[in-house]
């Protein structure tokens, strides 16, 4: 586990105030625990800050010119955050003067800590406008985003849970702890302090009554000066009230004439700042340590006071009751007479006094900074789950977050199959939300985006947006040359030109030599993966992760692109099909075909590349050796030339031995694969692709013919003959050899279909490959490159929608992504 | 040298800026987003705090499952789309009346559309 701790609030004003003691001391304790428990913890701070007083190697980031929590100093954080590993990302002083971001739109799991919320609970005086109030709101988002909150208080825990609606599961009192200085005077320290303070503040031990504090409205001073004015005349004339704290010249004017007016001027003693010596010294000799405080979040001077041994008493309010907990020793801050009630109860019990002295270091001993980091330590120690890396927020553990970007059915798309297929069997390993179209708005909400891209019309706004978001990528087709031009042409509104991905794709000189051979006529766009210019180099270069289907594709990836990213082989998923609920023979006798008919099968498009006419061609010599023989091209013509095959079928004479079923439903083309004898799959040229007729066929156990090239040459032998592609021999006679070997053959064909069946069952089995789609997606999470490109992707967005670039800006930002 | 990661940025950058020539989503997809943006107050916590909430679900399901023309199930689909939107809701009981008010007016909508 990873721990990033936020250390700005050790860098800015914070650092002499409370919060900034709190973190240093708190993390002093938390730091060497985690890293007991091995956790690596690594701390960050503000490069344009000075330096945190902190032991250890800090890394920084460096926001540079840019003013503090401007939009570029923020992005540059959020930059710096979004590039490194981390399980959590601890803020101790989420409303501190640091650069602070937006957490909840980064892929990180947050905690944070809530001193209190005390303007929430006084709003009126503390925000009595709304732009108080939206700074406010603005400071606290943190709070209200952070997967887990640690407060310091139950109170303050409790009014977290109320104030910003979080749930109480995700709140975690950790309390605070007084620094080990603040300790019972040892005899000779009483002495020397008992003469300091008769010295400097004409003070006498056990002949005073103790409050130190803040300088602000909430501390409630001015109360108990009016209360301590309300005790028996014998006893406010034997103590004196003294208020040790830093206070503004017009708070000290103030108190003078409270006290002037309640007739104590002269029993009033304002020592101002008191260095912690003198304020221990003062603890360890007052009569009694009181804090009349309307609201706290913690009350660290009750802990300091009880731990130099002093008696206590406090007001009834927040988390004071959980300091002081003898309800007999708190009172109503708003009423003089309740607090003078109460000093004057305490004050003139002396057994009772010198009980409460006695057992006060003890109860101070409850409160520790050990303690505190102990209960932050196991929340985030608790979290099994791995680093978010690619989510955002608390529920990211329950919710899905992964976006799957495919054609669906009714598209006619072997794509759209193959991922209504596949979806059920991702569901069980995956937290996945199916969507149709990429570029909807509603993806960018998701954490990782794995698109379904093929050489198709239909994935064209997933390439163009692919160039905005970046996703694991499965390459049905390596080639994507005829895509690309297509949507260039005629989709110019997605912004893919297709001049620029052959430049991306090969370089200048490249892109030129191909746009003039296809303009003068010379190649065809067809022919671009023949010629080894497939035009993926894009879904390398933006793809966190890239899933084929083939080794042929894969080591075609290597030799053309290098690492520039991971790619992986996954086979095409394929289900063995269920029996079918009809007999073979009623099957032929609905697809009319007859019963003693070898039926040889092409599924899918007709086109020049699947060598539709060469089929044909060698079909038309096996039916004169088996006239009883009949070829079904189960799929549209409209992409053949001319539209139709029926011209080639009628020159061969072959009406009553062939025929072209147009596009059929799914269950059809299922129909056609049960019934039939042999099934043929050909391709040349390749353009990379993985076709799932050929699975399809093989996995209804038909023997198969197949062009032995790319991923077509990995079927094993016993399930497929292969012929040579047409460049290298003679392809028809060939093929009619393989077609008389298989019609002659009975026992093989048999054969072939078991082994076919059983390598289907054994390589393709869609949970196997839904299995292997989480363990690559888990892969790609923990390398650190992921998270450079998402961090570099999402800060350039960012720059996009804010109209801010500059190149002061991009340098920065390349510096937050290490 | 070339740096990659900086290029990656400005790629990136390039496709962004120029995207506002591409389609914007379709009514119905903004429709959907709206209200899923109204359905991330019932998640998690809030679902348990206020009562409301629970009505609310429902009449979220009610409003948005026609909508919806995707093959996976509803509420996995809408608790993603919606988790980052609730967590920048600072929600009061008033706002999830008025929200309430506002998913109802939906919901007649919906029951007045033609199927």
């Amino acid at each position: 586990m990873r721990v990033l701790v936020d250390l700005q609030a050790l860098q800015t004003h914070s650092k002499n105030r409370g919060i900034g003691r709190y973190t240093r001391d708190l993390l002093l304790a938390l730091v060497p625990q985690l890293e007991a428990q091995g956790a690596e913890v690594a701390v960050f701070a503000d490069a344009q800050l000075p330096a945190p007083d902190w032991p250890g190697f800090i890394s920084f980031f460096d926001p540079g010119e840019f003013a503090k929590n401007s939009p570029e100093s923020t992005l540059i954080l959020e930059t710096f955050l979004r590039a490194q590993q981390a399980d959590w990302v601890f803020v101790p002083s989420p409303v501190d003067e640091g650069v602070t971001v937006d957490f909840s739109r980064l892929p990180t799991r947050v905690a944070t800590i809530c001193y209190d919320l005390i303007p929430l609970i006084f709003a009126e005086r503390y925000l009595p406008n709304p732009t108080d109030r939206a700074s406010y709101d603005a400071a606290i988002a943190t709070i209200r985003t952070a997967d887990q909150v640690f407060g310091i208080s139950e109170a303050t825990c409790a009014d977290t849970v109320r104030l910003l609606h979080r749930a109480p599961s995700t709140v975690h009192n950790i309390a605070a702890g007084a620094s080990a200085f603040f300790q019972p005077l040892s005899e000779e320290e009483r002495a020397h302090g008992a003469e300091a303070l008769r010295t400097e503040f004409g003070l006498e031990p056990e002949g005073f009554v103790l409050y130190t504090g803040g300088d602000e409205w909430r501390k409630n001073m001015d109360g108990l000066i009016r209360g301590f004015a309300r005790l028996s005349v014998a006893r406010k004339n034997a103590l004196k009230l003294v208020i040790a704290c830093r206070l503004r010249p017009e708070v000290i004017a103030e108190l003078r004439e409270v006290a002037r007016k309640e007739g104590i001027a002269e029993r009033l003693v304002l020592t101002n700042f008191v260095p912690d010596e003198t304020l221990r010294t003062l603890y360890g000799l007052c009569a009694l340590f009181t804090f009349p405080s309307r609201y706290e979040g913690f009350g660290l001077p009750i802990i300091e006071a009880l731990g130099c041994g002093a008696a206590v008493c406090a007001a009834d309010n927040s988390s004071l009751r959980e300091l002081v907990t003898d309800p007999a020793h708190r009172y109503d801050p708003e009423s003089p007479q309740s607090i003078a009630d109460c000093l004057e109860r305490l004050l003139a019990d002396p057994v009772r006094l010198k009980k409460l002295r006695t057992e006060a270091p003890t109860q101070a001993a409850m409160w520790s900074w050990e303690a505190s980091a102990r209960r932050v330590a196991g929340v985030l120690l608790a979290t099994t789950d791995p680093p978010p890396v690619f989510s955002v927020a608390a529920t990211r553990l329950v919710m899905p977050s992964i976006a799957h970007v495919s054609p669906l059915p009714p598209s006619r798309s072997g794509i759209a199959d193959y991922s209504a297929e596949l979806l059920p069997y991702l569901h069980h390993h995956l937290p996945l939300t199916s969507f149709p179209h990429d570029g909807t708005p509603a993806l960018e909400r998701h954490s990782l985006i794995i698109r379904q891209l093929g050489n198709s019309e239909v994935h064209g706004q997933m390439y163009a947006e692919l160039k905005r978001i970046a996703g694991v990528t499965v390459l049905h087709d390596y080639g994507l040359g005829s895509i690309l031009h297509f949507i260039s042409q005629h989709r110019p509104e997605w912004g893919v030109r297709f001049a620029d991905e052959l430049r991306h794709h090969g370089g200048t000189e490249l892109a030129s030599e191909v746009q003039a051979k296809l303009t003068s006529g010379t190649w065809q766009l067809g022919e671009l993966g023949e010629r080894g210019v497939f035009v993926n180099r894009r879904i390398f270069t933006r793809s966190l992760g890239v899933i084929v289907h083939s080794k042929w594709a894969r080591s075609q990836a290597l030799s053309d692109h290098g690492d520039l990213c991971p790619v992986t082989v996954i086979p095409h998923q394929m289900a063995l099909p269920r029996p079918a609920e009809q007999e073979p023979a009623a099957l032929r006798a609905k697809l009319d075909v007859p019963q003693e008919t070898l039926l040889v099968v092409a599924p899918g498009f007709l086109a020049e590349t699947k060598r539709s006419v060469p089929l044909l061609e060698a079909f038309a010599q096996l039916h004169t050796q088996h006239p009883q023989s009949s070829l079904v091209y189960v799929g549209s013509a409209e992409f053949f030339p001319g539209g139709s095959l029926d011209s080639e079928i009628r020159k061969r004479g072959l009406e009553n031995a062939v025929r072209v079923t147009g596009y059929v439903p799914h269950e059809t083309l299922e129909d056609y694969l049960r019934v039939a004898d042999v099934g043929v799959a050909l391709r040349y040229p390749f353009g990379g692709e993985t076709s799932g007729s050929v699975l399809r066929l093989l996995a209804h156990g038909t023997p198969l013919i197949v062009t032995k090239i790319g991923s077509f040459a990995e079927l094993p032998e016993d399930v497929a003959l292969r012929i040579c592609p047409p460049t290298q021999d003679d392809e028809i006679a060939e093929l009619v050899t393989a077609l008389s070997t298989l019609a002659n053959d009975k026992a093989k064909r048999q054969a072939m279909g078991t082994a076919a069946r059983e390598w289907i069952a054994r390589t393709c089995a869609p949970d196997t490959c839904a299995r292997q789609y989480a363990a690559f997606i888990a892969e790609i999470s923990t390398l650190p490159e992921t998270r450079q490109k998402l961090a570099a992707d999402a800060a350039a967005r960012t720059v996009a929608e804010r109209g801010n670039a500059s190149e002061l800006l991009w340098e920065r930002l390349r510096g937050a992504l290490g | 040298m070339s740096d990659p990661l900086r290029e990656r940025m400005e790629e990136v950058y390039t496709a962004s800026v120029t995207e506002e020539a591409l389609p914007q989503a379709d009514p119905l997809e903004r429709r959907w987003q709206e209200v899923a943006g109204y359905a991330s107050l019932y998640f998690n916590d809030l679902y348990h705090t206020f009562p409301l909430a629970r009505i609310l679900k429902k009449t979220v399901i009610a409003v948005t499952k026609p909508v919806l023309n995707e093959q996976v199930e509803f509420n996995r689909a809408a608790c993603d789309v919606l988790f980052d939107l609730r967590r920048r809701l600072a929600v009061s009981e008033k706002r999830v009346l008025e929200l309430e008010k506002r998913l109802k007016a939906l919901e007649d909508v919906e029951r007045a559309r033609p199927r």
